[in-house]
């Protein structure tokens, strides 16, 4: 036992060394698609860091993180980059996203302002490990009628993050990565709702998801507690319920109108093309062949 | 050799993120989609593969490790937390109370006594009701089965909980810490054995998991203990009662067995009792599970 723990603490120094800021190997190492998608996401990350300091420059916002990085031995820095990349995949375990002030408070301490620098680096190593990295959160879309706004928008700060896969696509498509058994049928449900709530102008009432459930005999359904579910979904950022905001309600029940609308996670998570092939399959034979266009025509949003 | 770090990779820790722990045929399945999917030329053998991703992991301070169920003998991989750190301990779902019951388990179960390395489910649940805040009877009951399904805990068809092979692996560190004078070691595998096979002779150090012992004694003529040199004859370790295992081994009438494991855990509470009085007040109503 003690042989191996050593051949490891062996392997860890070497590896501590070699993991500058610069590695050689990554770009190799992946495909042509991935690598412009890492490219691609590096642009998007300037821009919004960009966007988030509008009160200097990006050169002097650098600075700034590069001088207190400074202040950190080596040492310090890589223990810092390794807490990051933990806590990161830790919270996503719990399906929590990773605040920027838990990293502040669990991992940085006094070392606030190292913040971009440690960050950037723990994102490399994500990457690099993994092949994910930490998303931004969208802000929550209220009324905005349903027009989702495009990525790296300005106002774009929940300084919240959740992981995100970046593999090529294709890669994805494989049925290696499954959920958890015991999760499968949840997860499945989730797709139904957000794709209900997406072509109904990714909005939907509350009366109209309970309309929904009991056409697809899932009220007084003994596998699933809708109630508790959606309030999950909610928690964990797949959903955003608010109280409605159309006046065209014909509503006639008693309880407070809410509605639905997909949160931040779901955004992140679940492409639209993703969605499109989900509904498709779901119609398998019976697909009508503009299905596409339809799509697009409900939910409000352009596919290409 | 080729050890450059891939997709296939990357896609295969991806895809063992969600479960964690699983079997080496489920890791091979993996390995072999992974390197499907991505189509890297080249592929590493597995056991590169996996020595790859572990250079990586180790810089974060996970690892994949190998071991074998202790029941079956059955190889398994899991990955594991290496450091035992504050961050790492947002990774269960679990409360700190809940987190606090289940050392307590564990504690109850590798001290048991007679190398049983198990605790019957009235002795847990009554643990549960001395924690403070205590944990209720019904409450208890749901923790312990999320400990099973979680598959932090085992529990056999009497009732009776044991450390899974999750634990053994992912709390290693932790356990042979804390418990270094009370766990055993298999004489054969050097892995921590809980439930297995110990040599008749009273003095004798050796211990072996029931898998090494049917490898090492089905390879020779002479049945003798490999540590004592006197003729092998084994009493059980773990769990002496209903286990999956052991009744496979023994083939006893399953509902004797229990019986004689509900005894033998009775028997075991009443002991315990003598060391705490509080313990004693309730002491009946053991019966009524």
């Amino acid at each position: 036992m003690s042989s191996r723990n050593r051949r490891n603490r062996i392997v860890l120094d070497e590896d501590e060394t070699e993991a500058g800021p610069s590695r050689p190997t990554r770009r190799t190492a992946l495909g042509n698609e991935g690598a412009g998608n890492v490219q691609k996401r590096r642009r998007r990350d300037e821009e919004e860091s960009e966007a988030s300091s509008n009160e200097g420059s990006v050169n002097q916002h650098s600075t700034i993180a590069e001088k207190a990085a400074q202040k950190l031995t080596t040492e310090e820095l890589e223990r810092k980059v390794k807490d990051v990349v933990r806590l990161a995949l830790f919270s996503e375990h719990r399906k929590q996203p990773i605040k920027r002030d838990d990293i502040v408070k669990k991992v940085l301490h006094e070392h606030s302002r190292a913040f971009q620098v440690v960050f950037d680096k723990a994102q490399e190593r994500l990457e690099d490990i993994f092949g994910m990295s930490l998303a931004e959160l969208p802000k929550k879309s209220f009324s905005t009628g349903g027009i989702r706004k495009p990525v790296g928008n300005k106002d774009k700060t929940t300084k919240s993050y959740v992981l995100k896969n970046i593999l090529p696509q294709e890669y994805r498509e494989t049925d290696i990565i499954s959920w958890e058994k015991n999760n499968e049928d949840i997860m499945g449900l989730l797709t139904i709702v957000l794709s209900l709530i997406h072509v109904n102008g990714r909005v939907l009432s509350d009366d109209q998801m309970t309309h929904y459930f009991r056409r697809l005999y899932l009220v007084n359904n003994d596998k699933f507690d809708l109630e508790k579910l959606l309030s999950t979904f909610v928690k964990q950022g797949y959903l955003d319920k608010q109280k409605t905001s159309r006046t065209d309600q014909s509503q006639n029940s008693e309880k407070e109108p809410l509605e639905y609308r997909w949160g931040p996670r779901a955004k992140i998570e679940m492409p639209e093309s993703n969605l499109i092939k989900f509904i498709r399959a779901i119609f398998g034979q019976d697909a009508p062949p503009d299905l596409d266009k339809q799509v697009e025509r409900s939910s409000g949003i352009d596919l290409t | 050799m080729n050890n450059e770090y891939t997709d296939a990779h990357r896609l295969f820790l991806q895809a063992s993120l969600s479960e964690r722990f699983f079997t080496e045929a489920t890791a091979i399945e993996l390995y072999n989609k992974a390197y499907e999917a991505t189509d890297v030329q080249d592929p590493e053998a597995f056991t590169g593969f996996i020595a790859t991703i572990n250079t990586k992991l180790n810089t974060i301070d996970l690892e994949f490790r190998k071991s074998h169920e202790e029941e079956t003998g059955t190889a398994v991989w899991a990955l594991v937390n290496t450091n035992g750190d504050e961050i790492a301990k947002l990774a269960t779902e679990y409360t700190p109370i809940e987190i606090t019951y289940f050392r307590r388990l564990i504690e109850l179960i590798v001290t048991a006594e007679d190398e049983a390395f198990s605790v019957s489910s009235i002795l847990a649940l009554k643990e549960a009701s001395k924690l403070k805040p205590s944990i209720s009877k019904s409450n208890g009951e749901t923790l312990l089965q999320r400990f099973v399904d979680d598959k932090w805990l085992n529990k056999s068809r009497g009732g009776i909980y044991s450390l899974s092979q999750r634990t053994i692996l992912e709390l290693q560190h932790f356990l042979k810490e804390e418990f270094e004078d009370i766990l055993l070691e298999c004489t054969l595998c050097f892995d921590i054995v809980t439930k297995g096979q110990r040599c008749k002779v009273a003095q004798c150090k050796a211990r072996f998991h029931h898998h090494c012992a049917h490898r090492y004694f089905d390879s020779r003529n002479d049945k003798a203990c490999p540590t004592c040199k006197i003729d092998w004859d084994s009493n059980i370790i773990g769990d002496n009662g209903s286990s999956g295992s052991v009744s496979r081994i023994r083939k006893p009438n399953n509902r004797t067995m229990t019986r004689v494991t509900r005894r033998f855990q009775e028997t075991e509470v009443g002991d315990n009792d003598n060391d705490n009085d509080e313990m004693n007040q309730d002491g009946d109503d053991g019966d009524d599970f």
